[in-house]
Protein backbone atom coordinates (compact mmCIF):
# COMPACT_ATOMS: atom_id res chain seq x y z
CA UNK A 1 0.00 0.00 0.00
CA UNK A 2 1.26 3.34 -0.95
CA UNK A 3 1.59 5.60 2.14
CA UNK A 4 0.21 9.19 1.50
CA UNK A 5 2.21 12.17 2.25
CA UNK A 6 1.05 12.52 6.21
CA UNK A 7 2.63 9.55 6.98
CA UNK A 8 5.30 8.81 8.97
CA UNK A 9 7.62 4.96 8.19
CA UNK A 10 11.13 5.33 9.25
CA UNK A 11 13.61 2.34 9.25
CA UNK A 12 17.51 2.26 10.14
CA UNK A 13 19.41 -0.58 10.69
CA UNK A 14 22.14 1.03 13.80
CA UNK A 15 25.92 -1.27 14.58
CA UNK A 16 25.31 -2.30 18.32
CA UNK A 17 27.58 0.88 19.38
CA UNK A 18 27.11 3.30 22.16
CA UNK A 19 28.20 6.13 20.45
CA UNK A 20 25.18 5.53 17.55
CA UNK A 21 22.44 6.39 19.85
CA UNK A 22 22.38 9.90 20.62
CA UNK A 23 22.73 10.90 16.91
CA UNK A 24 19.40 8.44 16.40
CA UNK A 25 17.33 10.25 19.09
CA UNK A 26 17.96 13.77 17.60
CA UNK A 27 17.15 12.22 14.10
CA UNK A 28 14.13 10.45 15.46
CA UNK A 29 12.91 13.29 17.31
CA UNK A 30 13.40 15.43 14.09
CA UNK A 31 11.75 13.11 11.70
CA UNK A 32 8.51 12.95 14.62
CA UNK A 33 8.85 17.03 14.57
CA UNK A 34 9.06 17.26 10.64
CA UNK A 35 5.64 14.69 10.25
CA UNK A 36 3.68 15.49 13.72
CA UNK A 37 5.09 19.32 14.00
CA UNK A 38 4.59 18.23 17.51
CA UNK A 39 8.14 19.44 20.05
CA UNK A 40 6.73 17.40 22.94
CA UNK A 41 6.12 14.49 20.88
CA UNK A 42 9.58 15.09 19.19
CA UNK A 43 11.10 15.23 23.11
CA UNK A 44 9.15 12.35 24.17
CA UNK A 45 9.99 10.16 21.14
CA UNK A 46 13.03 10.78 21.67
CA UNK A 47 13.99 9.87 24.72
CA UNK A 48 11.92 6.56 24.03
CA UNK A 49 13.91 5.71 21.49
CA UNK A 50 17.49 6.22 23.33
CA UNK A 51 15.84 4.31 26.16
CA UNK A 52 14.93 1.44 23.89
CA UNK A 53 18.39 0.92 21.73
CA UNK A 54 20.24 1.35 25.44
CA UNK A 55 18.54 -1.85 26.17
CA UNK A 56 18.98 -3.36 22.67
CA UNK A 57 22.64 -2.69 22.97
CA UNK A 58 22.88 -3.26 26.74
CA UNK A 59 21.36 -7.51 26.85
CA UNK A 60 21.57 -7.87 23.43
CA UNK A 61 23.93 -10.07 20.96
CA UNK A 62 25.48 -9.41 18.18
CA UNK A 63 24.08 -9.34 14.88
CA UNK A 64 25.61 -8.54 11.39
CA UNK A 65 21.68 -6.83 10.50
CA UNK A 66 22.54 -4.79 13.12
CA UNK A 67 19.72 -3.21 15.67
CA UNK A 68 16.51 -2.48 13.80
CA UNK A 69 14.42 0.37 14.65
CA UNK A 70 10.93 0.97 12.75
CA UNK A 71 9.48 4.72 13.58
CA UNK A 72 5.72 4.20 12.08
CA UNK A 73 2.48 5.53 12.34
CA UNK A 74 -1.19 4.32 11.96
CA UNK A 75 -4.71 5.21 11.82
CA UNK A 76 -6.47 4.17 15.04
CA UNK A 77 -10.31 5.83 14.99
CA UNK A 78 -10.31 9.77 15.00
CA UNK A 79 -6.58 9.05 16.46
CA UNK A 80 -3.19 8.33 15.12
CA UNK A 81 -1.35 5.89 16.53
CA UNK A 82 2.72 6.17 16.71
CA UNK A 83 4.75 3.39 17.17
CA UNK A 84 8.54 3.18 18.04
CA UNK A 85 9.81 -0.58 17.60
CA UNK A 86 13.46 -1.43 18.37
CA UNK A 87 14.33 -5.19 17.18
CA UNK A 88 17.42 -6.95 18.21
CA UNK A 89 18.99 -10.03 18.56
CA UNK A 90 19.37 -11.82 21.72
CA UNK A 91 21.22 -14.79 22.69
CA UNK A 92 19.07 -17.77 22.71
CA UNK A 93 19.46 -18.48 26.43
CA UNK A 94 18.59 -14.80 27.75
CA UNK A 95 16.07 -14.15 29.90
CA UNK A 96 16.06 -10.33 29.01
CA UNK A 97 12.52 -10.95 27.18
CA UNK A 98 10.94 -12.90 29.94
CA UNK A 99 12.45 -10.12 32.24
CA UNK A 100 11.20 -7.36 30.04
CA UNK A 101 7.76 -8.82 29.58
CA UNK A 102 7.46 -8.60 33.95
CA UNK A 103 8.65 -5.18 34.01
CA UNK A 104 5.96 -4.18 31.70
CA UNK A 105 3.69 -5.88 33.65
CA UNK A 106 4.82 -4.20 36.77
CA UNK A 107 3.92 -1.35 35.11
CA UNK A 108 0.33 -2.25 33.88
CA UNK A 109 -0.24 -2.94 37.41
CA UNK A 110 -0.31 0.72 38.37
CA UNK A 111 -3.30 2.73 37.92
CA UNK A 112 -1.37 5.41 35.83
CA UNK A 113 2.04 5.55 34.22
CA UNK A 114 2.97 8.47 37.13
CA UNK A 115 2.00 5.61 39.52
CA UNK A 116 4.50 3.60 38.47
CA UNK A 117 7.35 6.19 37.92
CA UNK A 118 6.74 7.15 40.99
CA UNK A 119 7.11 3.68 42.97
CA UNK A 120 10.08 3.13 40.77
CA UNK A 121 12.01 6.15 41.75
CA UNK A 122 11.01 5.44 45.07
CA UNK A 123 12.91 1.87 44.83
CA UNK A 124 15.64 3.45 43.72
CA UNK A 125 15.12 5.92 46.33
CA UNK A 126 14.75 3.70 49.41
CA UNK A 127 18.00 1.60 48.04
CA UNK A 128 15.30 -0.71 47.20
CA UNK A 129 15.96 -1.43 43.35
CA UNK A 130 16.38 -4.64 42.16
CA UNK A 131 16.04 -4.45 38.58
CA UNK A 132 19.52 -3.81 37.59
CA UNK A 133 20.62 -1.44 34.57
CA UNK A 134 19.27 2.02 36.01
CA UNK A 135 17.16 0.53 38.67
CA UNK A 136 14.40 -0.22 35.98
CA UNK A 137 13.89 3.25 35.56
CA UNK A 138 14.48 3.26 31.75
CA UNK A 139 11.48 1.25 30.74
CA UNK A 140 9.09 3.04 33.11
CA UNK A 141 10.14 6.35 32.22
CA UNK A 142 9.02 5.74 28.45
CA UNK A 143 5.12 4.99 30.46
CA UNK A 144 5.44 8.25 32.42
CA UNK A 145 7.45 11.06 30.14
CA UNK A 146 6.97 9.10 27.11
CA UNK A 147 3.59 8.18 27.38
CA UNK A 148 3.86 5.31 25.66
CA UNK A 149 1.70 1.77 26.37
CA UNK A 150 4.78 -0.77 25.72
CA UNK A 151 5.20 -4.57 24.93
CA UNK A 152 7.41 -7.08 23.64
CA UNK A 153 7.67 -10.14 21.74
CA UNK A 154 9.71 -12.68 20.02
CA UNK A 155 9.51 -12.21 16.17
CA UNK A 156 11.71 -14.87 15.19
CA UNK A 157 13.90 -17.55 17.24
CA UNK A 158 16.76 -15.08 18.80
CA UNK A 159 14.84 -12.15 18.16
CA UNK A 160 13.44 -9.68 20.67
CA UNK A 161 11.03 -6.88 19.80
CA UNK A 162 10.14 -3.87 22.06
CA UNK A 163 7.14 -1.74 20.98
CA UNK A 164 6.12 1.57 22.11
CA UNK A 165 3.10 3.07 21.14
CA UNK A 166 1.52 6.50 22.09
CA UNK A 167 -1.59 7.83 20.44
CA UNK A 168 -2.00 11.15 19.06
CA UNK A 169 -5.63 13.02 18.63
CA UNK A 170 -5.83 13.97 14.79
CA UNK A 171 -5.72 17.64 13.97
CA UNK A 172 -7.97 18.99 11.34
CA UNK A 173 -5.64 19.18 8.98
CA UNK A 174 -5.68 15.43 9.62
CA UNK A 175 -8.88 15.38 9.10
CA UNK A 176 -9.53 17.35 5.73
CA UNK B 1 34.95 26.99 52.04
CA UNK B 2 33.63 26.20 48.09
CA UNK B 3 33.89 23.57 45.70
CA UNK B 4 37.32 23.04 43.86
CA UNK B 5 36.73 25.27 40.73
CA UNK B 6 37.09 22.11 37.87
CA UNK B 7 35.61 21.76 34.15
CA UNK B 8 35.25 18.62 32.76
CA UNK B 9 34.08 17.22 29.60
CA UNK B 10 32.79 13.63 29.17
CA UNK B 11 30.95 12.39 25.48
CA UNK B 12 28.59 15.43 24.98
CA UNK B 13 28.78 16.81 28.76
CA UNK B 14 30.18 19.69 30.31
CA UNK B 15 30.70 20.06 33.93
CA UNK B 16 31.90 22.68 35.73
CA UNK B 17 32.10 23.20 39.14
CA UNK B 18 32.76 26.55 41.03
CA UNK B 19 32.05 28.80 44.35
CA UNK B 20 28.23 26.54 45.55
CA UNK B 21 27.39 25.55 42.26
CA UNK B 22 27.51 22.30 40.00
CA UNK B 23 26.42 22.49 36.10
CA UNK B 24 26.01 20.50 33.47
CA UNK B 25 25.32 21.15 29.64
CA UNK B 26 24.69 19.36 26.93
CA UNK B 27 23.98 15.95 27.05
CA UNK B 28 24.19 12.94 29.73
CA UNK B 29 24.05 9.46 26.98
CA UNK B 30 27.25 7.61 28.67
CA UNK B 31 27.39 3.97 28.50
CA UNK B 32 27.30 3.45 32.85
CA UNK B 33 26.66 7.15 33.10
CA UNK B 34 25.83 5.67 36.96
CA UNK B 35 29.51 4.61 37.44
CA UNK B 36 31.06 8.17 37.36
CA UNK B 37 27.87 10.49 38.43
CA UNK B 38 27.14 9.04 41.65
CA UNK B 39 30.72 8.79 42.99
CA UNK B 40 30.76 12.38 41.79
CA UNK B 41 27.56 13.25 43.30
CA UNK B 42 28.77 11.56 46.79
CA UNK B 43 32.58 14.03 46.55
CA UNK B 44 30.14 17.00 46.12
CA UNK B 45 27.89 15.86 49.31
CA UNK B 46 31.03 15.06 51.53
CA UNK B 47 32.64 18.90 50.64
CA UNK B 48 29.43 20.54 50.96
CA UNK B 49 29.09 18.51 54.40
CA UNK B 50 32.73 19.45 55.27
CA UNK B 51 32.32 22.94 54.14
CA UNK B 52 28.95 23.56 56.40
CA UNK B 53 27.45 24.72 53.17
CA UNK B 54 23.70 25.89 53.86
CA UNK B 55 22.32 24.89 49.81
CA UNK B 56 24.20 23.12 46.91
CA UNK B 57 22.87 24.59 43.11
CA UNK B 58 22.73 22.23 40.43
CA UNK B 59 22.08 24.01 37.52
CA UNK B 60 20.87 21.70 34.55
CA UNK B 61 19.62 24.63 32.36
CA UNK B 62 21.18 23.48 29.49
CA UNK B 63 21.26 19.88 30.00
CA UNK B 64 19.30 18.94 26.68
CA UNK B 65 18.93 15.29 27.59
CA UNK B 66 19.64 12.83 30.25
CA UNK B 67 19.40 9.29 30.12
CA UNK B 68 17.73 7.23 33.08
CA UNK B 69 21.18 7.30 35.28
CA UNK B 70 20.78 10.78 35.86
CA UNK B 71 17.77 10.44 37.83
CA UNK B 72 19.09 7.56 39.18
CA UNK B 73 22.15 9.37 40.93
CA UNK B 74 20.06 12.25 41.81
CA UNK B 75 17.62 10.41 43.95
CA UNK B 76 20.40 8.83 45.45
CA UNK B 77 22.11 12.30 46.53
CA UNK B 78 18.94 13.36 47.62
CA UNK B 79 18.76 10.41 49.71
CA UNK B 80 22.13 11.07 51.31
CA UNK B 81 20.21 14.08 53.14
CA UNK B 82 17.21 12.24 54.40
CA UNK B 83 18.83 10.49 57.63
CA UNK B 84 18.92 14.25 59.45
CA UNK B 85 15.87 16.16 60.43
CA UNK B 86 17.90 18.89 59.68
CA UNK B 87 19.69 17.77 56.53
CA UNK B 88 23.59 19.45 56.18
CA UNK B 89 22.20 21.26 53.21
CA UNK B 90 19.65 22.06 50.54
CA UNK B 91 20.01 21.77 46.74
CA UNK B 92 18.34 24.31 44.18
CA UNK B 93 17.71 22.53 41.37
CA UNK B 94 17.61 26.09 38.15
CA UNK B 95 15.92 23.36 35.37
CA UNK B 96 14.53 24.33 32.49
CA UNK B 97 10.68 23.65 31.64
CA UNK B 98 11.77 23.88 28.26
CA UNK B 99 12.83 20.31 27.90
CA UNK B 100 10.56 17.64 28.64
CA UNK B 101 12.42 15.11 30.38
CA UNK B 102 13.41 18.00 33.16
CA UNK B 103 9.31 18.94 33.24
CA UNK B 104 8.16 15.66 33.55
CA UNK B 105 11.09 14.16 35.74
CA UNK B 106 11.26 16.26 38.49
CA UNK B 107 8.07 16.72 39.73
CA UNK B 108 8.33 13.06 41.26
CA UNK B 109 11.41 13.64 42.54
CA UNK B 110 10.65 17.10 44.81
CA UNK B 111 7.69 14.91 46.02
CA UNK B 112 10.38 12.36 47.27
CA UNK B 113 13.15 14.77 48.78
CA UNK B 114 10.59 17.05 50.37
CA UNK B 115 12.26 20.31 51.52
CA UNK B 116 15.76 19.31 50.30
CA UNK B 117 14.93 19.92 47.24
CA UNK B 118 14.29 23.22 45.98
CA UNK B 119 13.39 23.95 42.33
CA UNK B 120 13.96 26.77 40.60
Amino acid sequence: MMNDARDLYVELHIPPEWSRIDPVRQAVGLCVAAVLGSEDLRDALGMVCAELLENAIKYGTSDPHGVRLVLQQSIQGNQKEVILSVINAVERTSHHLTALQQRIEWIRSYKTPAEAYMAALTMVYERAEDHGGEGGLGLVRIAYEGGCQLDCDSPAEGYMAVHARCLVPMSDRDLT
Amino acid sequence: MSFPPRTETRDGLLVTVSGHSIKFEGVLHEQNAFAWLYPFLLDVHQIAVEAAMPEVIFDIRQLTYANAAFWRSFALWLQLLKPSPHPPYRVRLLFNPAFRWQKLGLPPLARLSGSRLVIR
